[in-house]
């Protein structure tokens, strides 16, 4: 439904995005995930026809969008990071003026004003001024615009940050809901691991402006499932017992950490006993243990050597 | 473009503080500036009290008896003899320096009472009095030789007082300017003129900046259109700066996204500024007419002409506006564009009067000053005032609607292609 080709954008001879290809099929939930900076937003900007790409395309059913971007804006919905409202209008006043201008029938659009509201959960609260809103009210209605016209594909950048648990869990309700329900396509970027988890059948990981893994998330963790992580907490810790453990066959790497060891080895290793064995004849009393699963936290320190919110 | 207009429009209803500096700001300004200014150039009462004694030793009898005595005894002919004595019999100086000192136009500021020289003298001395206007034995029959019979004067009008003062130099000028418009009256009766001139009174202290024929323009209604239309001007900056939040908000992103014209964002920012220009002006006027009756038995025609003028200056700062928005949205910098904006409405604002009398600029300055919206505006009015004539307001409103024209064409070309960032 939704391809982009080899897209890039450079600004003052910094590549922001370098050749992102990505898809969305119809009824698909995709995540973008990638740091501050990794060029998420431009990507989404250039997708949404806000911006020109220096190279590349964004085809929409086949047919690119970069000379007559009408056709995508008709069928797109955007909720952008920012909270693009009129702080002096009610959340009434904003969507009926956005409504407007999308050129919604006006008398669809009082009841896809009252839909939408009721579907973020703020139907109650429609007179009130949006500068009178808590972070998380000013959220919801900033997705409630993007969907007055019934969009197919619906953009969500980073739709939580700042914002309550209550509010999240209701933005993230919403966006399950439209995509369960009503087959809304949905492209959903954040920096929050376990949202695009929770939401997304397909992810596509960025880092400096390129694309550096993507596919299911079952696919994303089986990069890690070569590999088996065990957290050991230990009275103490000393160099003789790291340096006995790395020793043992199948481990692949040893880490110190602020309670004792981490230790990675090849799947299925069983190097349980073997280390509780170690840690007697050093005198040491094994505290904790844990055998780690992977996240796609994991995976994402893995591919780039930082963690998301870095 | 309507959802627009009635967007900008609620947006600034809504904005509490920028409906004070538009609407309670001008007004505030105008008012002190009326009441400080009532009092320095428009008091009922004059700035100048003169308290003066009328002192008259001169007799008009013995004094034409003793012209007539120096006419028979002179060379002329006849009917020149005749002439002369004629036009001395008419003509009484001394009871027309009186009745012009007991004028009821000058009895608000100057009040004169007839006494002998001695008691007037007593008077000035103990300070009752400023001064005596002093008019000597033998001053008719001096005048009329002097002015009949062209020969030196040997008796003349005096002000008597004890030391210089305004009230003295005041009563000096008026009895000086009198006589001068004796002697005047007299020159044209001798070269054949039947008909009187009427002598001028002095004027009491309003600011005439008008001819004679025209109702004065005092400077309360000067400052009242010029501040008013100083602050339509700003208009133009509040409305087109408010695209600065839509932009950094990415609500000006989103109304791009909804297919919707972009060029119909400029169109409602033009029509919100005419519209919010034209209800600033109309509720400023109104609100300073109400409570200082700036423009008294103003007439209907007056107020219609005063409307189309305003109508005219709305259009003109809502092409303004236009011009701000593209900038607005061509540049990235906000003080940048503040600065821009500051710069031309203060330019305008001094040139176009806005500040200070355009009329105490130098010439060139005036020139380009009613080249200026709020400067055509102001100059408009000001004729309008005096003599509301249609025709006369028929150049400024083709000017006002030249100006808004090439204003948005200016703001047409500079507007962002699509609203696509390149």
């Amino acid at each position: 439904m939704l391809e982009t080709v080899k897209l890039s954008k450079t600004f003052k001879n910094i590549k922001a995005v370098d050749e992102i290809d990505l898809y969305l099929n119809r009824g698909e939930s995709v995540g973008l995930l990638g740091p501050n900076g990794a060029g998420k937003s431009t990507t989404i900007s250039m997708i949404s026809s806000l911006m020109k790409p220096t190279s590349g395309d964004v085809l929409l059913n086949g047919k690119s969008t970069i000379k007559d971007p009408s056709e995508i804006r008709k069928v797109l919905g955007v909720v952008p990071q920012e909270i693009a409202l009129y702080e002096e209008l009610s959340a009434y006043e904003n969507l009926k003026f956005f409504g407007e201008v999308y050129s919604v029938d006006k008398k669809r659009l009082e009841e896809r004003i009252q839909y939408t509201l009721e579907m973020v959960g703020l139907k109650e609260r429609q007179k009130g001024l949006i500068k009178t809103f808590s972070g998380g009210m000013k959220r919801r209605v900033n997705i409630a615009a993007a969907l007055l016209h019934e969009p197919e594909i619906l953009i969500l950048d980073e739709p939580t940050v700042g914002i309550d648990p209550q509010s999240r869990n209701h933005i993230l309700e919403t966006v399950k809901r439209l995509n369960e329900e009503q087959g809304t396509t949905v492209l959903y970027t954040s920096h929050y691991m376990e949202e695009v988890e929770q939401l997304c059948d397909r992810v596509y990981i960025v880092d400096h402006g390129k694309l550096v893994a993507s596919g299911t998330i079952n696919e994303l963790l089986s990069i890690l499932s070569s590999e088996d992580t065990i957290q050991i907490q230990l009275s103490q810790t000393t160099d003789s017992l790291i340096e006995k453990v790395s020793a043992i066959d199948h481990v692949l790497r040893v880490d110190e950490t602020k309670e004792g060891i981490r230790v990675i080895s090849k799947k299925g290793s069983n190097l349980l006993s073997q280390i509780v064995q170690i840690a007697e004849s050093e005198d040491l009393q094994i505290v904790h243990f844990e055998v780690e699963v992977p996240s796609l936290e994991d995976v994402f320190l893995h591919l780039t050597g930082k963690t998301l919110r870095d | 473009m309507g959802p627009m207009l009635k967007k900008d429009l609620l947006v600034f209803w809504r904005d509490r503080k920028e409906i004070l500096m538009a609407l309670l700001l001008p007004i505030g300004i105008i008012a002190i500036l009326s009441f400080v200014l009532s009092g320095m150039f428009d008091s009922e009462e004059s700035p100048v009290n003169v308290d003066a004694a009328l002192v008259i030793e001169d007799s008009q009898d013995s004094g034409v008896e003793h012209f007539a005595n120096q006419v028979e005894e002179s060379q002329l002919s006849e009917s020149e003899r005749e002439r002369l004595l004629m036009q001395a019999s008419q003509f009484n100086p001394t009871t027309m320096l009186e009745e012009f000192l007991n004028h009821p136009d000058l009895s608000d500021w100057l009040n004169i009472e007839k006494m002998n020289k001695e008691e007037a003298t007593e008077k000035i001395k103990a300070g009752e009095l400023h001064a005596a206007v002093y008019i000597p034995s033998g001053f008719t029959a001096s005048f009329l030789a002097e002015v009949l019979l062209d020969e030196s004067s040997e008796a003349t009008i005096q002000v008597l007082a004890e030391e210089t003062s305004t009230e003295r130099s005041t009563l000096g000028s008026i009895v000086g300017s009198y006589v001068e418009s004796m002697n005047l009256q007299l020159a044209v009766q001798q070269l054949g003129q039947t008909e009187m001139v009427e002598p001028q009174l002095p004027e009491g202290g309003t600011e005439h900046v008008a001819g004679s024929d025209s109702d004065p323009f005092n400077i309360v209604q000067y400052f009242t259109l010029a501040i008013g239309s100083l602050f339509a001007l700003f208009i133009s900056q509040t409305v087109a700066t408010k695209t600065i939040a839509e932009k950094r908000e990415q609500v000006f992103n989103r109304i791009l996204l909804t297919n919707y014209p972009p060029i119909y964002f400029l169109l409602g920012k033009i029509a919100s500024a005419f519209v919010f220009v034209w209800l600033q002006l109309v509720i400023t006027i109104l609100v300073i007419q109400m409570f200082f009756d700036v423009f008294p038995n103003a007439s209907a025609e007056f107020w219609l002409g005063l409307l189309l003028a305003i109508t005219g200056l709305a259009l003109a700062v809502g092409g303004l506006t236009g011009i701000f928005t593209s900038l607005t949205l061509k540049m990235n910098d906000p003080d940048a564009i503040n600065g821009i904006a500051t710069v031309i409405i203060m330019t305008f604002g001094a040139l176009g009067g806005g500040f200070f009398p355009i009329m105490f600029l130098p010439n060139f300055l005036q020139h380009i000053g009613i080249w200026t919206p709020n400067g055509k505006f102001l100059v408009s009015i000001l004729e309008w005032v005096q003599q509301p004539a249609l025709e006369d307001l028929t150049a400024p409103l083709l000017y006002f609607v030249g100006f808004f024209l090439v204003s948005l064409v200016i703001a047409l070309v500079m507007f962002p292609r699509r609203g696509r960032n390149e």
